[in-house]
């Protein structure tokens, strides 16, 4: 596998340079913003190709320790990364993005350039091109989709989502499609019934149309598009910016209100009492304590949480 | 790091609000929603309102993380 990341790197770094050297040649008859929006463009392949490698490479590490005494791993090194490079990545295009749409509608200028806004939103949407490229070869080299509703148990997860919710939305979605909720909820496994049939999937959906209508958007520069294509790209791109703020303000809500959620996708670790009492379902097929090598110590889930988890 | 995240999370639960205002305030008034349409005009007004409710919860919710209310387990 060496060779092969040997081989990536270098042909990203090459096509890197290759685009600067045209850009920065100063042969070029572009402003800053028309500059920016070329090496964007041009640099789409690689960042995608950089993100297929990344991911690819991520599976052949070694596996991590499942649990040590007291704590279980929720996610892989890897996974909390590249979530928190996701996260970098929707918060400065969301940021920059919402700046450019809100200024128009109120008819009022930033006091710095408008090139600025366009770059950082283009460093945003390169953060988040490479982890979805990441995250969806990582996912399509492996078995295991936890975050995934297996084929045949959406009604069973529809059940453990109705219990999760508020009475009486629950009670709603019960009666919209015939669920019995005199039955015992199912128990939640390494996910919540609300991450696995509402948040992940939305969250799925929402970055495929930002990321497809963004990359229609920014293949104008290097591919003669269509105006009317562009113009339905461009609605739906601004459409999806608002109902991503909207999710985000949700996927914010609702780690903050369930601490050492947050705190696994910061350490990759949860405590196991937390597990136990919360996620019944994963904790049953934990391996048995007897089984686990000894905690390495206190773990960082401890360090952040002030050890009071 | 709770009453800071929590901290944050009001931050941006406020400049949610703002945005949420601007939508619900000029979807039906300024110039740019008028050009593209009722259709367009009425999305910004939905879109707006729907923020402020997220954001609301939210700020709600960074509140009591900020203040410790939130249990451990």
């Amino acid at each position: 596998m060496k060779w092969l990341a040997t081989l990536g790197l270098a042909g990203t770094t090459l096509g890197f340079i290759a685009i600067a050297g045209q850009a920065f040649s100063g042969a070029q008859p572009w402003d800053a913003e028309l500059s920016d929006n070329f090496i964007f463009a041009k640099a789409i392949p690689f960042i995608l190709g950089l993100g297929v490698l990344v991911g690819a490479l991520r599976r052949t590490a070694a596996p991590t320790s499942p649990a040590t005494d007291g704590h279980v791993r929720r996610f892989s090194p890897g996974t909390v990364a590249g979530h928190w490079i996701n996260a970098a990545g929707v918060f400065l295009a969301l940021g920059t993005g919402s700046w450019q749409y809100l200024r128009g509608i109120v008819g009022v200028d930033a006091p710095v350039p408008l090139y600025l806004f366009y770059r950082v939103h283009y460093i945003g949407a390169t953060l988040i091109l490479f982890s979805a490229a990441n995250f969806l070869t990582y996912w399509a080299l492996g078995v295991e989709t936890p975050l995934l509703v297996p084929r045949g148990q959406w009604l069973r997860h529809l059940r453990g989502l109705a219990h999760e919710l508020p009475r009486s939305t629950g009670t709603l979605l019960a009666d919209l499609i015939g669920l019995d909720m005199k039955r015992t909820p199912p128990p939640v496994e390494q996910f919540t019934y609300y991450e696995k049939t509402v948040s992940f999937p939305i969250w799925l959906i929402l970055i495929a149309l930002i990321t497809v209508s963004g990359l229609i958007k920014a293949l104008r520069y290097v591919y003669p598009v269509p105006g009317g294509v562009l113009y339905w790209a461009s609605g739906v791109h601004v459409a999806t910016m608002v109902l991503i703020a909207i999710k985000l303000l949700d996927h914010m809500r609702y780690v903050f209100g369930r601490w050492p959620l947050l705190v696994s996708m910061c350490t990759t670790w949860i405590s196991e009492r937390y597990v136990q009492a919360r996620h019944p379902g994963w904790h049953k097929q934990l391996p048995a304590g007897s089984e686990r090598p000894a905690a390495p110590g206190p773990s960082p889930a401890e360090a952040m949480a002030g050890g009071s988890e | 790091m709770r009453a800071l995240t929590g901290a944050l999370g009001l931050v941006w639960a406020a400049a949610n609000l703002l945005a949420a205002w601007v939508l619900v305030t000029k979807s039906f008034t300024a110039l740019v929603p008028a050009k593209e349409g009722g259709l367009a005009q009425l999305l910004i007004l939905l879109g707006g309102l729907a923020l402020a409710v997220f954001a609301v919860a939210l700020g709600w919710s960074s509140l009591r993380l900020a203040l410790g209310e939130t249990p451990n387990d």
